[in-house]
């Protein structure tokens, strides 16, 4: 199985959420497996409220990045 | 009366046994869950040190022989330790998951109930004894052949009572609930979809059943119910009676069934998320699941690797590993498989040619 790599982007502190589970922190580089996912931030006060992403291709250099604002 | 008579008298016995022993209802041995209940997740397996290191193993399937070589395989651990701050620590004490199949199964929930402690009590409380020689003098006796005749008594239930009166005597999965035990995952094969399936909260949630109150007996010898040698062992899916609604979690399988692309991108996940839908009783589910059959988990994986590569990378597992990692909260992990597998010579590499003869 291949690793995936997330960043997302967000102005301050949060929990990454993939599918309802929190998978890690916001401006740290995830490890997830190949998949699409919705992506969301712990909390509220962000948008937009989610991000359908798709996983594949990634590597560390070249993260899929999302923003949240 | 002749010596025909009395050989069809015989067999119309034998048969009469037979269709009797087939037409019982199997003792169910799982429980349901309280309305609205769900399976307490593992304990954080991580700590609070990021440098020390999670140590993950798989035990194969392989009979007594996979369970001595776990035995030995957590001796060694147990001898060896690394430099922590204060005093070294050993690394057994930093084995947070086991995953297992059949006979590997034995030792593994061994190791989940008395921790590193009584691990050598397993060598002589079971090992050293001739178990099989046990069960086929069981089997010969007249009293279990009635028993296995007239009532819902299986040759899995012999196997499972074996394991209760030797070594586990009616410890349940709660007992496994130590201060920094590890999770122990124990693996079958489910006889109708042909999946791995995993003795976890998570997996007993889909059933809504509480595997709290299941026998340990019950998890290991269904890891090892080799087929034909033992019958299935079977689970009711309280999930198709009254419980269905209050069934928690579950919000991944939703994004993985009805999002376009994991079916494409990660087929095993789709999968995964198909098979606990179907458990679930959910929509549009892909089979009807009402009882469950289990067999050894090696028709499937020997290695006992599928699961732990679950825990480990899964963003679902209640294990929360993945998340420890991406958050900084563990920066060491080994995986260890011990595989119990005998790669005997057959002779065939040394035969010169076959003959039709």
């Amino acid at each position: 199985m291949s690793v995936e790599y997330l960043l997302v982007v967000y102005n301050g502190d949060r929990d990454v959420v993939a599918d309802g589970d929190r998978v890690g922190v916001t401006n740290h580089t995830i490890l997830l497996a190949p998949d699409e996912y919705i992506i969301s931030l712990s909390g509220d006060g962000y948008a937009p409220a989610s991000a359908d992403v798709v996983l594949a291709g990634t590597s560390i250099m070249r993260p899929k990045v999302v923003v949240f604002t | 009366m002749s010596l025909r008579a009395v050989i069809a008298g015989g067999l119309l016995v034998l048969l009469a046994l037979v269709g009797a022993a087939c037409d019982t209802i199997p003792d169910y041995p799982n429980k349901p869950l309280a309305a609205g209940a769900a399976n307490p997740p593992p304990a954080d397996l991580i700590g609070p040190d990021p440098g020390a290191p999670l140590i993950l193993i798989a035990f194969s399937g392989g009979g007594s022989r996979a369970a001595a070589l776990g035995l030995g395989v957590l001796d060694e651990l147990a001898g060896h330790s690394y430099p922590a701050s204060g005093s070294p620590v050993a690394l057994i004490d930093r084995v947070k998951v086991v995953s297992s199949v059949s006979g590997g199964s034995v030792v593994a929930a061994w190791f989940g109930l008395v921790g590193p402690a009584r691990l050598d009590e397993l060598k002589t409380d079971f090992l050293e004894r001739a178990n099989m020689k046990t069960l086929e003098w069981e089997a010969t006796d007249p009293l279990t052949l009635a028993r296995l005749s007239f009532s819902s008594y299986t040759r899995i239930d012999a196997l499972r009572d074996l394991l209760d009166r030797e070594l586990f005597h009616g410890a349940r999965f709660a007992d496994l609930r130590r201060p920094s035990a590890p999770l122990i995952v124990m693996n079958a094969t489910d006889m109708e979809s042909g999946e791995v399936f995993a003795f976890t909260p998570q997996r007993f949630d889909d059933l809504c059943s509480d595997l709290d109150q299941l026998p340990l007996s019950v998890a290991v010898a269904a890891s090892a119910a080799f087929p034909v040698a033992l019958s299935p062992m079977s689970l009711r899916n309280y999930s198709y009676e009254d419980c269905k609604s209050t069934i928690p979690g579950g919000g991944w399988i939703a994004a993985e069934l009805t999002l376009p692309l994991p079916r494409y991108t990660n087929f095993e996940g789709y999968k995964r998320a198909r098979y606990a839908n179907a458990l679930r009783n959910g929509e549009d589910a892909y089979r009807d699941e009402h009882h469950l059959h289990l067999l050894d988990g090696g028709l499937v994986d020997n290695q006992g690797v599928q699961s732990l590569t679950k825990v480990l990378v899964s963003p679902h597992s209640p294990a929360r590993i993945l998340e420890a990692i991406n958050s900084g909260r563990v920066r060491r992990i080994a995986v260890i498989a011990v595989n119990a597998m005998a790669d005997k010579d057959n002779g065939v590499g040394g035969t010169q040619r076959f003959r039709d003869c």
